[in-house]
C-alpha cells in the first residue's frame, strides 16, 4: 500500500472507529517525533491538554492538514530527506516537531492573519507563544471562526441549502475542498475538486481523502511566503475587497441609475452574484505555468519540423515505434539542415531514456500532462506547435497529436505542413477495424498533406473504404520494404515536396 | 494639433431593435456626464445592416447631434474597423446596442487614458452580467502584479468594450472572424497584439459595463466550434525570446511577483 493509501484508510478509520492512536508510521524518521500526539499536546496552552481535548484537537489537525503546502515551505534537504507529498504522516510529525515553532504553515484552509483579524473582531488574540494555527484548532473552532478568506459561510449555505451539518465549514473541510460541485464562496472554487487530489479508487473513495495538489496556492510560489499567504489568498482578498467595492455607495448609485434605464440588470437575483476574477482563479491557470515551464525547456525558438511521437524511448525492434524513429531518420536524411524536434507526448520515456528516435532535440510532454484535462493537453501542445512556428508538424502514431489535428488542423494547416505516419489501425475484441486511428484518419485526412502507411493491405483498405480518387491516393504514401531504410527515406523524399493543401 | 474632440463615443448596432435605445440612452447619459468634465465627445452610431426595427430606433439620432453609418458586414471586426476610420476623436469607445455604461465610464476612462496618453488603453473595473446569468468579472489591470503575459496565451483577459487611443485601432485593426476555417477571438488577438505593440491596459476604477447574456453569443459559438486566435507574434517563440532578451525592464512580457491590487 503506498503511503498516500496509508493516509487515505487512516482518515477513513478514523471517520468511522474509535480515536486513532498514535500513527503507525512504515519507518522511522529520524529527527522527528516519535509521538505526534504528545508533541501536539505539548504545544497546546496549559489548560487545554486534557486527553480529550488533544484527541479532538488532533482529529481536526488531520483533517486540515495539506501536505503539499507544508513541503513547499521545506528546504531542499528537508524535502530530501521526508518528502512530505510521498508520506503525509511526515508532514503532520514534522510540523508538531519543528514547522509549527518556525511558524511554518501546514493547512490550506488557515490564514494567520485572517483568523487575527477575526479574533480582534471578537476582542480576542492568541496569546505569546501558542502557534495560531493550534489556537484555532483548539479554541477558534469551538467558536465556529472560518479562518481563511477562501470560505463564505453565508454565500455556502445559500448556495447549498442542503448542507445540515450546523457548521457549514466542517462540510467544506470534509467534502467541499474535495469535489467540484460545492462552491466555497463568490470567488469561485479554488482548487478544480477531483481532479486536484491524488487519486483514490473505490466505492469508500468520498471517505478516503488523498491530500490536494494545491496548484492554485502554489502557483508562482516562489514570490510568497507561504507561511502567511500565497498567490490565491492573495487574489481571493483582492476579489473580496473589489466585491465590497461594489456595496459603496458611489458603485449602488451606479447600478441604481443604470437599473433606472434597464431593470433586468438586477437579474436574476440571488443574494450572492458569483464573481470571476481571473488570473486569480481560472480553471487555465495551471497551464498558464506549463505553457511557461514548457517554452523554457524547448530551448529553442524555431524549428522547421516537429513529430509528434506516443513516446521518445528507444523502442525494441519488434515495436511498431520502430517505424517512428526510421521515419525521423528519413525527415532527417531528406533535410540534414533542418532543425528538427520529437515531442513524447503519451507516456513517459522508459529506463532507456528519450533520445530514442536519434533525434537531437526531445522534448517530453507526458509527464507535464498527467492530470490535466484533455482539452488543456491539446492546448499545451498546440502553444508548442504555434511557439515554435515549424514548417511541418508530423503525426508519428501519437494520441495526444492526432487530438491536435482533429481539434485545430483546421487552422494549423493554414500555417505549417501537417503529416502523419498511421502504422496500424486498432481491432476490437471481433477482429473490426474500429478503433484508433481510423476515427483521427477520417477527421484529418482533409487537413493532412501526405499519410505514410508501411502495409500495402492497410492503404489498399483506404482507398476503399473511402473511395478515395486518385488525387487524394498521391497524399496516401507506401513504404515498400519497411524494415529497409531506404524504402523509408524514398517515401519520405516523395512526401515532403508534396505542396500545401492549402494557402 | 488635432481640432477634433477628445472622444468618439461609438454604438454599434445590427438586430438589437427597441432595445438599442437602452443601450443609446446609457450612452447619452456618459456623454453628458464626461462633457460635464470638460471632455468632448462625438457620437457614431454604426448600423450594421439594421433590421428595420433597430433602423427606426435610431432614426432620430441625428437630431440629437449624432453621426449615424450605415454598413453591411455582419462582423464585428470590420463595423468596428470602420468605426475607427471615420471617428474623429483622439480615442475611441465602443458599445454594443445591448449592453450599457455606468454613467461615469467615459470621464472615468478618458482619466486613466490621459494619464499616459496614447498608450493606455482603459477597460472598467467590472463587467455585470444580467439577464441569463448574474456575475460580476473584475477585470486585470495590465499594472497589477498579478498580470501575467503568460496566461494572455491561454486565455483572454478583456473584451473589446474598451476606451483606446484611435491609432490602436487604426495601427492594429480587428481581423475578421471565419468560423468555417476556425478563427475568432478578434478581442483576444486585438489584446494581444496591442500589449504586444507596447500598450497597456489599464482599468478605471469605479466603473462598469452592464453585459445581457446573450444565448447564441459570438463566444459561445467559437468555442463550440474550436476556434482559435489568429495567428499572432505575442505566441512566437522567438518573439517572446527577443522581448525577454533586449528589454527586460519595459518588455510588456515582464512578470512582476508581488501583492495584486483592488479594483
Amino acid at each position: 500500500m503506498t503511503s498516500m493509501k496509508r493516509w487515505a484508510r487512516r482518515l477513513s478509520t478514523r471517520r468511522d472507529g474509535p480515536p486513532d492512536p498514535a500513527p503507525q508510521r512504515a519507518r522511522p524518521h529520524p529527527g522527528l517525533p516519535a509521538d505526534p500526539r504528545a508533541a501536539l499536546r505539548a504545544l497546546l496552552p496549559a489548560d487545554g491538554r486534557e486527553d480529550d481535548r488533544v484527541d479532538a484537537v488532533w482529529e481536526r489537525l488531520l483533517l486540515c492538514a495539506h501536505p503539499a503546502l507544508y513541503a513547499a515551505q521545506l528546504t531542499a534537504e528537508e524535502r530530501a530527506a521526508y518528502d512530505p507529498m510521498l508520506d503525509p504522516d511526515v508532514a503532520v510529525a514534522h510540523y508538531l516537531g519543528h514547522g509549527a515553532r518556525a511558524g511554518r504553515r501546514i493547512s490550506a484552509v488557515f490564514h494567520p492573519q485572517w483568523y487575527a483579524d477575526r479574533l480582534a473582531e471578537r476582542g480576542q488574540s492568541v496569546p505569546d507563544g501558542v502557534v495560531p494555527f493550534l489556537h484555532w484548532l483548539a479554541v477558534g473552532w469551538e467558536q465556529r471562526i472560518v479562518p481563511t478568506p477562501l470560505f463564505d459561510e453565508a454565500f455556502y449555505r445559500e448556495r447549498h441549502p442542503l448542507v445540515a451539518h450546523p457548521w457549514p465549514f466542517v462540510h467544506y473541510l470534509n467534502r467541499g475542498l474535495y469535489e467540484a460541485k460545492w462552491c466555497p464562496s463568490p470567488i469561485g472554487r479554488h482548487h478544480p475538486g477531483a481532479d486536484d487530489a491524488v487519486d483514490v479508487d473505490g466505492p469508500d473513495r468520498i471517505a478516503r481523502r488523498a491530500p490536494l495538489l494545491l496548484r492554485e496556492m502554489l502557483h508562482r510560489a516562489e514570490a510568497y511566503d507561504l507561511a502567511r499567504t500565497s498567490w490565491l489568498e492573495e487574489g481571493c482578498l483582492a476579489a473580496l475587497a473589489s466585491y465590497a467595492r461594489l456595496d459603496s455607495a458611489p458603485m449602488r448609485a451606479l447600478v441604481a441609475k443604470a437599473a433606472a434605464i434597464e431593470p433586468l440588470v438586477h437579474t436574476p437575483r440571488p443574494v450572492h452574484r458569483k464573481v470571476s476574477c481571473p488570473p486569480h482563479r481560472h480553471p487555465r491557470l495551471y497551464l498558464t505555468d506549463l505553457v511557461e515551464a514548457t517554452r523554457h525547456e524547448v530551448g529553442v525558438t524555431h524549428v522547421d519540423t516537429v513529430v509528434l511521437v506516443p513516446d521518445t524511448s528507444e523502442p525494441h525492434p519488434s515495436e511498431p515505434g520502430t517505424s517512428g524513429r526510421r521515419l525521423v531518420a528519413a525527415i532527417r536524411a531528406a533535410e540534414p539542415e533542418g532543425e528538427l524536434l520529437v515531442i513524447g507526448t503519451d507516456a513517459e520515456p522508459g529506463p532507456g531514456g528519450g533520445d530514442g528516435h536519434g533525434a537531437p532535440r526531445t522534448l517530453e510532454l507526458a509527464a507535464r500532462t498527467q492530470g490535466l484535462p484533455r482539452d488543456q493537453q491539446v492546448d499545451l501542445l498546440l502553444d508548442v506547435v504555434r511557439g515554435l512556428t515549424p514548417r511541418r508538424v508530423v503525426v508519428a502514431d501519437s494520441r495526444l497529436g492526432w487530438d491536435l489535428v482533429t481539434t485545430y488542423g483546421r487552422q494549423l494547416s493554414r500555417q505549417t505542413s501537417l503529416g502523419a505516419f498511421l502504422p496500424t489501425w486498432d481491432h476490437d475484441e471481433a477482429g473490426r477495424r474500429v478503433g484508433f486511428a481510423i476515427t483521427e484518419f477520417r477527421d484529418c485526412f482533409a487537413q493532412l498533406d501526405w499519410v505514410v502507411v508501411v502495409d500495402d493491405a492497410l492503404r489498399k483498405e483506404l482507398v476503399d473504404r473511402y473511395l478515395l480518387p486518385a488525387v487524394s491516393q498521391r497524399r496516401l504514401l507506401l513504404v515498400e520494404e519497411p524494415g529497409e531504410t531506404d524504402s523509408w527515406d524514398a517515401a519520405v523524399a516523395a512526401a515532403l515536396p508534396l505542396p500545401r493543401r492549402r494557402a | 494639433m488635432s481640432t477634433g474632440p477628445d472622444i468618439s463615443a461609438v454604438i454599434t448596432a445590427h438586430t438589437e431593435g427597441p432595445m438599442a435605445g437602452l443601450s443609446f440612452r446609457s450612452l447619452l447619459d456618459a456623454v453628458g456626464v464626461a462633457r460635464a468634465d470638460g471632455v468632448t465627445v462625438e457620437v457614431l452610431v454604426v448600423l450594421d445592416a439594421p433590421d428595420p426595427a433597430t433602423w427606426e430606433a435610431f432614426s432620430e439620432a441625428e437630431q440629437l447631434g449624432c453621426r449615424v453609418i450605415e454598413v453591411s458586414y455582419g462582423d464585428q471586426g470590420p463595423v468596428r474597423n470602420a468605426a475607427a476610420s471615420r471617428a474623429s476623436g483622439r480615442y475611441v469607445a465602443f458599445l454594443d446596442a445591448d449592453d450599457l455604461w455606468s454613467e461615469n465610464w467615459l470621464a472615468e476612462a478618458y482619466r486613466m487614458c490621459e494619464s499616459d496618453p496614447g498608450r493606455v488603453i482603459a477597460h472598467p473595473a467590472v463587467n455585470w452580467f444580467f439577464g441569463g446569468t448574474n456575475y460580476v468579472y473584475f477585470l486585470t489591470d495590465q499594472t497589477d502584479p498579478g498580470f501575467d503575459p503568460a496566461y494572455l496565451r491561454v486565455a483572454n483577459y478583456w473584451d473589446t468594450l474598451c476606451l483606446a487611443p484611435v491609432a490602436a485601432y487604426r495601427d492594429i485593426p480587428f481581423l475578421t472572424r471565419d468560423l468555417a476555417e476556425g478563427f475568432a477571438y478578434e478581442d483576444w488577438h486585438w489584446n494581444m497584439e496591442t500589449v504586444a505593440a507596447g500598450f497597456i491596459h489599464r482599468v478605471a476604477p469605479d466603473t462598469l459595463h452592464f453585459k445581457r447574456r446573450r444565448v447564441r453569443s459570438q463566444t459561445v459559438e467559437a468555442t463550440a466550434n474550436k476556434s482559435l486566435t489568429r495567428p499572432s507574434r505575442f505566441l512566437d517563440y522567438a518573439w517572446i525570446a527577443d522581448q525577454e532578451r533586449g528589454h527586460d525592464r519595459g518588455s510588456p512580457l515582464r512578470r512582476t511577483p508581488a501583492t495584486p491590487t483592488v479594483m
